[in-house]
């Protein structure tokens, strides 16, 4: 025993195993930032042996399944991928329909309306969504200045015409005004513009209402009709704040209910047989 | 020297077994580790050295690649290597002892391996030890002694097959 302990291997042995262990437990506290170093240095080594790993299995696999085996499995497969598609495609359809019997509500609920239903096939990359782009154009009776609306209130107006194909300039443009009321006191004024919060889109403003005018937060907000462009009596949005201080700014805030982001159908309104409101 | 190069790729080809094919193969948690099994082979055919180059590279090439502590496994081999050498060194047993010995060696390296994970708070679990570490123990016992004998046919001057 005292021979193996002259061993120079030996205590050369020893020390590293102690200094191993060492290195092992300085690592299990996670202070060993060239450890991370060391792996990131070999991640992209560790991810060509994981292929060389794959391939080699898949040989085996290859090798020791019969025949049939591999058919029926790759037959089985292809079931699957093509059950995985038609459940996607079904659950988009399902999605779709909800959103269109919306749609179809809404112009039921609005029989004086003539509505052509679009997709919406363009969005502005622009955060605040200022213009979107719908797949119905002059053959479906698509004019400029036309409103879009949705049941969720207002979109905006169609601003170029093509045959299959409208822009239609949103609510969300800071150039914007429509003519409304306040659907509980039926005074009249303007919206436009955009009321930000750190850099968030809000809502947007209402102005120009008469000086006696009583409007308060909750009061709903829809179009006057006045100007011709919007139908009187379509839903805008809700006031969320009102401006106490008084002229010169604009009266309330009005936030709106549609998410532009995420809107995938709209109505343009090709037609009105009379006034609703 | 030419033998010894022999080692390298032999160290290579158990690395890639131990972190990458064995991992996805290995049935109920029972997997050899071949970069042990090399060392400790190496240790009892060869030279002590040859064991202890094999366990302190191997060792921490595998940590690098599949485990979460740097040099655990590298000191767990390096412990294995030195328990093979002491009982091989005299040169003085039968072969079929190196069985034995690699299982007393492969079974010091899984119990540091196992009290490092204790210490730093692991569960102790008596199921998977007597399920998957006792078998991988024994099988890396089997296969030292073929490993070993395989690099004698090819080294000569081996510490234990003299």
């Amino acid at each position: 025993m005292r021979k193996l302990w002259k061993n120079r291997p030996m205590w050369i042995a020893l020390i590293a195993i102690i200094l191993l262990v060492v290195l092992a437990g300085f690592t299990a506290n996670g202070s060993g930032t060239k450890d991370g170093l060391f792996r990131t240095a070999l991640s992209p080594v560790a991810e060509f042996l994981h292929t060389v790993e794959s391939e080699v299995a898949d040989f085996f696999v290859r090798v020791f399944t019969p025949s049939e085996l591999r058919e029926e499995n790759a037959q089985l497969k292809e079931t699957v991928l093509l059950q995985e598609q038609k459940l996607a495609l079904l659950d988009e359809t399902e999605k779709e329909n909800a959103r269109l019997s919306e749609l179809l509500n809404f112009t039921e609920a609005n029989p004086n309306l003539r509505f052509v239903t679009a997709s919406v096939i363009g969005r502005d990359s622009n955060p605040y969504i200022d213009t979107i782009t719908l797949n119905a154009g002059s053959r479906s009776g698509v004019t400029e200045k036309m409103a879009v609306i949705t049941p969720d209130g207002v979109v905006g107006r169609v601003s170029e015409v093509g045959p299959n194909w409208c822009r239609v300039k949103t609510m969300c443009d800071d150039k914007m005004r429509i003519s409304v009321m306040v659907q509980r006191t039926r005074d009249e004024g303007m919206l436009g513009g955009l009321y930000e919060t750190d850099g968030e889109l809000v809502g947007t403003y209402l102005y120009y209402l008469p000086g006696k005018a009583d409007v308060r937060t909750g009061d709903t907000i829809r179009t006057s009709g006045i100007g011709g462009f919007f139908p009187k009596g379509l839903y805008v949005g809700t006031v969320i704040a009102v401006n106490e201080e008084g002229k010169g700014t604009h009266d309330a805030v009005v936030s709106m209910d549609i998410d532009f982001l995420h809107l995938e159908e709209a109505l343009i309104v090709v037609g009105v047989d009379e006034a609703i409101g | 020297m030419k033998r010894r190069l022999l080692l390298i790729p032999a160290a290579l080809i158990a690395l890639f077994l131990d972190a990458f094919v064995l991992p996805s193969l290995s049935n109920n948690g029972i997997r050899p580790l071949f970069t042990l099994c090399l060392a400790m082979a190496a240790t009892a055919a060869t030279a002590v050295q040859d064991g202890m180059l094999i366990a302190i590279f191997g060792g921490l090439l595998t940590d690098l690649f599949c485990n979460p502590y740097l040099g655990l496994s590298a000191a767990a081999y390096l412990v294995a290597v030195v328990i093979v050498y002491g009982f091989t060194r005299k040169k003085e047993h039968a072969r079929g002892l190196l069985i034995l010995f690699a299982l007393v060696g492969a079974a010091a390296a899984e119990a540091i391996i196992y009290v490092f994970s204790l210490a730093i708070g692991a569960r102790f679990d008596a199921h998977r030890l007597l399920t998957a570490a006792l078998p991988s123990i024994v099988l890396e016992a089997l296969l030292t002694y073929p490993l070993a004998a395989l690099y004698r046919s090819r080294e000569k001057g081996s510490s234990f097959y003299q």
